[in-house]
């Protein structure tokens, strides 16, 4: 039984690259161990922003002679696929046997030792780990994801003779970079874990986890605060250190009125700083941070680092008080270009107030919220904080003596941005009007979503809306108010039916995993139908209704109506030429029922519409059954069409049946 | 710290550290540009095949941080040290923590940490990877192995390290305001600081940059920029088109700056001044008998 180590010593890996490397080279050796049906007892890699450690135990060091069947095409396969099949294993045709209906190539694999197949297996997938990006260094030919400096490996204690790229391996490894740089050589795994632990490196990322969370807890009992959860902070901050000191700084407390998301914007993401709440679930004057320097002078670390953060929000101050001298109403939109082709964010939001008097008449605040939300963006703050759009404006506005319902508008009409993270009430109207007028606008401006690439996000709009329209339950005329949008901008072609169809199609996209393709497709029409409610109803009553008995018996009679009526056109039906009892039942069975079918389908109860045209099953089977449609008379026969179809029209006013 | 050297004794401990490690110590570029990247030592040079080892200080002008000399380290002229290894070394980061003891900033006292970022130019047409580099959670560098520039894959591979000398010079000598950064470490009347040095013309350019710039002007002259490169390439000059695509870069900064660029038109400019970057580069490449692919 041997152990293998491999490391491969790196410059600093991307922090956020490396927690997927654990399971990513685990993957790529296990499979490859049990391609050459070796065993072993215990595999595991460990990463930190220096080094991937390859850990593997019980190693199997004599490996049997062994004879492995490996099929190949069918023995009537053209010879192209049985030429393809040699090459790819590198043997020739006598090589190959017959057996049942397939060529076997019956590879003898000779009796080997561990040591003499494990360098060819380490090097081959070395480089088969996928980086998300990776880059060339110095002259070398390789590809990493930084440069690669050193590759320890050794069996048992002794170097495995290998070669990756321009590197040779040997038995040695580094410590912390600054603590403790000098080469050591390394016996066992268990040596290796010992002499980094001396040397200021903890090698298991799960173990600087649970030492900054540790670390973390113990701080906030000393100063009785409570950091942030903050995991995705977490993650990067122990893969930006080897060895973990985990530090508490202070805020100066004339920063903290600034607005919270803007601290923490200027905390985390700049610094990586965790920010901490008091005991009273305010904003504490601390922040937590890891450092990676063991033993120093904390004291010169913290210093420096409590005067970044004081130059940060020295700014960020500076910002917020210099906006507070300009109220939302006042601030110029007119320089901020919306779209070179269709004006600038002063017009989007005339627009926007023009859409909202519409869309919901009477509604004040959400007239008020229109005008106003856009103007942050002309703020200081945001202009240093991009991400603090709305965010600011909800500051601002309630400062201003706006109302929490408007602030909050203003603050999440953005939304959703993520999967679920939708706008209410007030906001989610405004987020509609916004997302419309933005789609709208872009396409109007020659905009479009091409395969992979949609710059402006026009998809995401499109999904916005329909999502915020269904969860919101908005009784909207979606047609009738890109209609009235389409009308506040100047062009000469008529794209409007391309938005139309460009939402539908995302809608039929928003549908695809939870109603079959044909479902979607005859119920999906938003030129037939413009409220997304409607056609909500529409595809759940369809998709029960195309999976029953009597949906399937409709479908067949329509099926049956459609096939003898082409694409003519029909007169007026002439009462006076119907000459049999079938054919006039049918008809007053008919007429009978059409004006409660429509009634019913105005109040979108579809499944009452087909209860009701159910009712013509007996009366149309014995039309069918004792009336020849194509009459000899091509008047009577014409007569007889045209009242099929008045038929038929009741079903195309629900959904395209063709596709069921 | 106990030993606050002068902003220009950085400098000159930079270009002493770096013509120690075998680089030639070059002068700034005579054009406006918004880094040292710009510099055709850094672009021209790292395309070809050939060791190319310098260091230079290099001004660097970006006219949308006017703050009037207003702001604690926002200005629109400011200075970088720009290091070029080509190939880069094995030991290139080594070099760059020996260069910050060499500031007197100590490794075992400072939190020294190299943290992701990479680097793209779009007006270049360049690309990298690397990390910005922290000391003590201020970023006083970004380090680079450019992987292409001009659209032209770069092999040999450069490691770019460009120094914010300002930002360092601020952490040295402890104070918060570019402003009062010591330039010259006299006493009395010899003393001289960094804004008794650039604050007047930062202020005269502030307004030019964000108030007075003729932008009927600044378009022609981005056109008549344009052309000419375009011309000088196919009269087998590179680097004067070279130049020509720096001048074009830096005119469209200034209308940024103005607020006449929308953000569509920004687009269209930036790939017309990458163009003239990648036909100068390719230019040059060829005279050199042969593209690097």
């Amino acid at each position: 039984m041997a152990e293998l180590l491999l490391e491969l010593y790196t410059e600093e890996i991307p922090a956020m690259m490396q927690k997927a490397v654990e399971k990513g080279f685990e993957d790529i050796y296990n499979k490859a161990l049990s391609a050459e049906s070796i065993d072993y007892t215990h595999l595991k890699t460990y990463i930190g922003p220096r080094r991937i450690t390859l850990h593997i135990d019980g190693l199997q060091e004599e490996l049997e002679a062994q004879n492995i069947e490996i099929k190949g095409p069918k023995s009537t396969a053209p010879d192209s696929a049985i030429d393809g099949f040699c090459r790819s294993k590198g043997i020739g045709r006598d090589s190959l046997v017959i057996k049942g209906e397939c060529y076997f190539y019956e590879k003898k694999i000779e009796a080997r030792s561990l040591k003499s197949v494990l360098p060819k297996i380490i090097v081959e997938n070395i480089g088969k780990y996928v980086w998300p990006k990776s880059m060339y260094w110095g002259d070398y030919k390789v590809k990493w994801v930084r440069p690669l400096l050193n590759i320890l490996c050794i069996l048992d204690g002794e170097i495995l003779a290998l070669e990756y790229a321009h590197l040779k391996a040997n038995n040695k490894s580094f410590g912390h970079r600054f603590a403790d740089y000098n080469a050591f050589e390394v016996k066992s795994f268990a040596d290796y874990k010992e002499q980094l632990h001396t040397k200021h490196v903890i090698l298991d990322r799960a173990e600087r986890l649970e030492l900054i969370s540790t670390s973390i807890k113990k701080l906030e009992a000393k100063h009785n605060i409570q950091a942030f959860d903050e995991p995705k902070l977490l993650e990067e901050v122990a893969g930006l250190n080897e060895h973990i000191n985990v530090l508490v700084g202070e805020i100066d407390k004339r920063f903290l009125h600034i607005p919270p998301e803007a601290l923490v914007s200027s905390m985390k993401t700049h610094q990586k700083f965790f920010p901490c709440k008091d005991a009273t679930n305010g904003f504490a004057p601390y922040f937590i941070f890891v450092s990676n320097v063991p033993g120093a002078d904390n004291n010169e670390i913290i210093r420096g680092n409590e005067k970044v953060l004081s130059a940060r929000l020295a700014d960020a101050l500076y910002f917020y008080e210099q906006d507070q001298k300009t109220p939302l109403k006042d601030r110029d939109l007119s320089k901020i270009v919306f779209h070179a082709n269709i004006g600038t964010m002063q017009d989007k939001v005339g627009r926007l107030i023009h859409l909202a008097e519409y869309f919901d008449k009477g509604n004040e605040d959400l007239v008020r919220a229109a005008s106003l939300c856009k103007s942050d963006l002309v703020s200081e703050m945001v202009g240093e904080f991009p991400e603090l759009q709305g965010i600011m404006g909800d500051y601002y506005a309630k400062q201003e003596g706006e109302n929490k319902e408007i602030a909050l508008a203003i603050r999440d009409h953005y939304k959703p941005m993520g999967t679920d993270d939708l706008p209410k009430g007030l906001a989610a109207k405004l987020a509609l009007i916004d997302k419309i007028d933005s789609l709208v606008g872009l396409m109007v401006a020659g905009e479009r979503a091409t395969g992979s690439k949609d710059p402006f996000a026009l998809r995401r709009m499109a999904l916005g809306i329909i999502r915020i329209i269904l969860a919101e339950k908005l009784d909207v005329n979606l047609t009738a108010i890109v209609d009235l949008n389409y009308t506040s901008f100047a062009t000469s072609s008529d794209i409007k039916p391309e938005i139309i169809l460009f939402i539908e199609d995302r809608l039929k996209n928003y549908y695809k995993d939870t109603y079959d393709t044909q479902v979607i497709r005859a119920a999906i029409d938003l030129s037939l139908e413009d409220n997304i409610l409607i056609t909500d109803l529409k595809l759940r009553f369809l998709d029960e209704f195309s999976k029953s008995q009597s949906g399937l018996e409709l479908i067949e009679v329509y099926r049956r109506v459609t096939n003898i009526l082409s694409d003519e056109k029909f007169d007026k039906i002439d009462v006076t030429l119907f000459n049999n009892t079938h054919e006039k039942n049918l008809y007053n069975k008919l007429l009978g029922i059409i004006p409660n079918v429509k009634a019913s389908i105005g109040s979108s109860d579809f499944s009452k519409a087909f209860n009701q045209i159910l009712d013509l099953k007996t009366p149309l089977t014995s039309f069918f059954d004792n009336v020849m449609v194509n009459d000899n008379d091509p008047i009577i026969a014409q007569n007889r069409k045209a009242m099929l179809f008045e038929l038929s029209n009741l079903f195309k006013q629900i959904a395209h049946f063709e596709y069921l | 710290m106990s030993n606050k050297i002068s902003f220009q004794d950085i400098i000159m401990k930079l270009q002493n550290f770096w013509m120690g490690h075998g680089c030639a110590i070059l002068q700034p570029h005579t054009l406006e540009m918004g880094a040292g990247t710009f510099h055709p030592a850094t672009i021209l040079k790292t395309l070809s095949t050939n060791p190319w080892n310098v260091a230079f200080v290099q001004p660097s002008i970006r006219p949308g941080d006017s703050r009037y000399g207003a702001h604690p380290n926002r200005m629109q002229h400011y200075y970088q040290f720009q290091v070029i290894l080509k190939p880069s070394p094995e030991n290139i980061q080594d070099l760059y923590l020996d260069s910050l003891a060499a500031l007197g900033i100590d490794k075992l006292k400072h939190d020294i940490r190299f943290v992701e970022d990479d680097w793209e130019s779009p007006t270049l047409g360049a690309a990298g990877l690397g990390w910005e580099v922290w000391c003590n959670g201020m970023e006083i560098s970004q380090f680079t192995y450019m992987q292409q520039i001009c659209g032209v894959d770069c092999r040999p591979v450069a490691g770019e390290i460009t120094y914010g000398l300002e930002r360092i010079a601020l952490y040295i000598q402890e104070i918060d305001e570019a402003s009062k950064i010591d330039w010259n470490g006299a006493k009395g009347d010899k003393a001289l600081n960094y804004s008794e040095i650039d604050f007047e013309a930062e202020r005269q350019y502030s307004r030019y940059n964000l108030e007075e710039a003729n932008t009927d002007i600044l378009l022609r002259h981005f056109d008549e920029a344009e052309q000419e490169s375009i011309s000088l390439v196919k009269k087998q000059l590179p680097f004067p088109a070279y130049d020509f695509c720096i001048r074009a870069s830096h005119i469209f900064n200034l209308l940024d700056a103005r607020g006449v660029i929308s953000t569509t038109e920004r687009a269209a400019y930036i790939a017309r001044v990458r163009h003239l970057a990648k036909i100068s580069a390719t230019c040059w490449l060829e005279m050199q008998g042969g593209s690097n692919g």
